[in-house]
């Protein structure tokens, strides 16, 4: 079904209600957005709420590098990841470990969107794509 | 084996340390070859996408919270939740002469089981037009071979000019004429060795057509010798609308390589109609807003960009050219269509084909009072320009009296006349398919017709004289046909000339 323009919109006003001063999602106030909503359900309301979990869930992305491994970095390496982040984003960056066997070696981290990656997988796939 | 270990080692040459930076998204929505991303915050207009299984997609839809894109080739193999990433490349095809004989798809990967394609530059699909400073005014002639075209709607280099009727009337007929007739100037233009001579490479962009018409024009552009100095490129009816609506930007990307290095190419894009109608699809499916007959609000844009980008360059930017022929097909003969009148607008002039005339057996079937070439006269060789000065006017008189002359019983002297020598000119402009006829023999035969000398020649037996005449100029009159064709004039000398071998054939014809 097609979202309305008013409902991604207002989706996008809750979103500024969610976040604290540095932009970061606080459980408390998207406990009171969607109290509030409870209290006072607007025109489309199942509709709001999935651009909202959307939208909410993007910006938790953002605020998240997730780093995938074939071999654990040490913790320096990680703090050092961790500064470089928050100041290339400007904003604070958590950082949640995965291990993955099928990078075989390497690093790979997410944050929102971007990807950053030097891992054995991604320099092989060209490799392999000639060899078919 | 060395092969492969050679291979892997240039892998291991080009490994860096640096990390690559992409920007991913996911796929959301997938149908009829559009899918929704969620993600991909960064991407460019028209950047090409990467999706699983080396399928690629172009984004044409940057929206707020997702990027609707077009997948190239098989989308079957996608589903919903599959990452997409971003290239950091603008839809780009390969570029040169290495395309000359080949078959190639809309993103120029070969479809003729010919091998790889032999050529190291590429150029972006989209590109902007060349502007007013790199420009001049189209001045040297582009021979269709067809003698009612050539002598009435004359085509320059860099010119745009439109071929235009209902289904079945001869359009592409005419535009692959043109193709021939190119390679047959570039043999003799290569055998005679004149430093001046200046080749047209062709390329023919076949759009939403059968592949059975697509194979058919191939032979016959290979059966003529047309093949090595042509490019087609095809997206038929059976490819997704997103191949369709690139293969004429493809093809003109092609067409520019020729234009930007100082040489000559001819375009011809077979059809644009469909390429509108496969670019409203698009449009429907990635719900962008629509207009007239569903057409999206940017379709005269699609088409202006398209078509702007063929020109003539001045000496300071290389001299060279890229000539279009666009095809539009129209529906029960109306030219004020949307598409039509689009391409009306932006072209340079337009050859309309009637369905009457063609099914009366006047073919090429083009209508005089309907077709106009704007800027292609200043084009036309001298020699042509003096003896076919007359001709369209004298048609247009023809053709208005003879749909008067069938209510009078009896006729003045000069309307008869102009009614004999009408009749004349529509039987010698008669020509068969792919056998486009030389600039100096064309010469030689309006010559004859303005000379009178198929006068005394019944009207039922002109076609017949005609093909006589060509015969003769090609052979024993081929002194007076070089002299014309080198000279590029008719002086009182060449004229005296051609007399007198007019008058050996008549005796031999009578």
């Amino acid at each position: 079904m097609a979202i309305s323009h008013k409902v991604r919109e207002l989706a996008k006003k809750l979103v500024q209600l969610s976040l604290d001063e540095e932009g970061r999602v606080l459980e408390e106030k998207v406990h009171e957005v969607l109290e509030s909503l409870r209290a006072k359900p607007p025109r489309e309301h199942k509709a709001l709420l999935r651009v909202y979990m959307d939208r909410i869930k993007r910006e938790i992305a953002k605020g998240v590098a997730v780093v995938e491994y074939a071999g654990k970095p040490d913790d320096s390496s990680i703090e050092t990841l961790q500064r470089a982040l928050t100041e290339h984003y400007g904003r604070g960056i958590q950082v949640e470990l995965r291990e993955n066997a099928d990078l075989l070696a390497g690093i790979r981290v997410t944050v929102g969107d971007d990807v950053y990656e030097d891992s054995a997988a991604t320099r092989i796939r060209p490799l392999a794509r000639a060899l078919i | 084996m060395s092969a492969i270990a050679e291979l892997i080692q240039k892998e291991i040459e080009s490994l860096s340390t640096d990390a690559t930076r992409t920007n991913v998204g996911r796929i959301t929505t997938l149908a009829d070859g559009v899918a929704r991303v969620d993600g991909l915050s960064k991407v460019m207009f028209n950047e090409m996408i990467e999706f699983p299984g080396d399928i690629f997609g172009i984004a044409l839809n940057l929206e707020e919270d997702s990027v609707g894109c077009v997948i190239l080739g098989d989308a079957s193999a996608l589903k919903e939740g599959d990452e997409a990433q971003t290239t950091g490349r603008l839809l780009s095809v390969p570029v040169g002469k290495g395309l000359l004989g080949r078959v190639v798809d809309a993103i120029g990967r070969p479809v003729d089981d010919k091998g790889p394609i032999d050529s190291n530059e590429n150029y972006p699909v989209e590109r902007i037009a060349p502007g007013i400073i790199p420009r001049q005014s189209v001045d040297q002639p582009l021979q269709s071979g067809i003698m009612a075209i050539d002598s009435m709607i004359p085509v320059g280099r860099g010119q745009r000019e439109l071929i235009i009727g209902d289904r079945s009337t001869g359009k592409t007929t005419i535009a692959i004429d043109t193709i021939i007739n190119q390679a047959k100037i570039n043999k003799q233009g290569a055998d005679s060795g004149g430093e001046d001579f200046r080749p047209v490479y062709s390329i023919y962009v076949a759009v939403g057509q059968k592949n059975s018409n697509v194979a058919r024009t191939i032979k016959t552009l290979e059966e003529n010798g047309a093949m090595e100095y042509t490019t087609v490129v095809t997206a038929p009816a059976a490819d997704n609308p997103a191949n369709q609506y690139l293969a004429p930007y493809a093809g003109c990307a092609m067409g520019e390589w020729f234009l930007q290095n100082g040489q000559d190419a001819l375009i011809v894009y077979d059809d644009l109609s469909k390429h509108a109608v496969a670019y409203r699809q698009i449009s429907l499916i990635l719900k962008r807003p629509s207009g007239r007959e569903a057409y999206p609000g940017d379709v005269f844009y699609l088409h202006s960009r398209l078509l702007e980008r063929s020109a003539r360059l001045n000496k300071d930017s290389g001299n060279g050219s890229l000539t279009a022929l666009p095809i539009i097909e129209t529906q029960m003969g109306d030219v004020s269509g949307y598409i039509p009148t689009n391409v009306i607008s932006i072209t340079d002039g337009q050859i309309f084909l009637e369905t009457d005339l063609f099914n009366k057996g006047i073919r090429p079937a083009v209508s005089v009072g309907l077709s106009v070439s704007r800027v292609g006269s200043a084009a036309q060789v001298k020699a042509y320009k003096k003896v076919a000065g007359k001709v369209k006017l004298q048609l247009a008189q023809f053709r208005e009296l003879a749909a008067f002359s069938q209510f009078e019983s009896d006729l003045d002297a000069a309307t008869k006349a102009q009614l004999d020598r009408g009749a004349r000119i529509v039987e010698m402009f008669k020509q068969g398919a792919f056998c486009p006829v030389p600039v100096e023999i064309q010469t030689g035969v309006m010559w004859t017709m303005e000379n009178d000398f198929f006068d005394s020649i019944e009207v039922t037996r002109i076609t017949e004289a005609v093909e006589s005449l060509k015969e003769f100029l090609g052979s024993s009159g081929k002194d007076v046909t070089d002299k014309i064709r080198k000279e590029g004039n008719l002086t009182e000398e060449i004229e005296e000339e051609l007399r007198r071998a007019v008058e050996d054939w008549k005796r031999s014809f009578a």
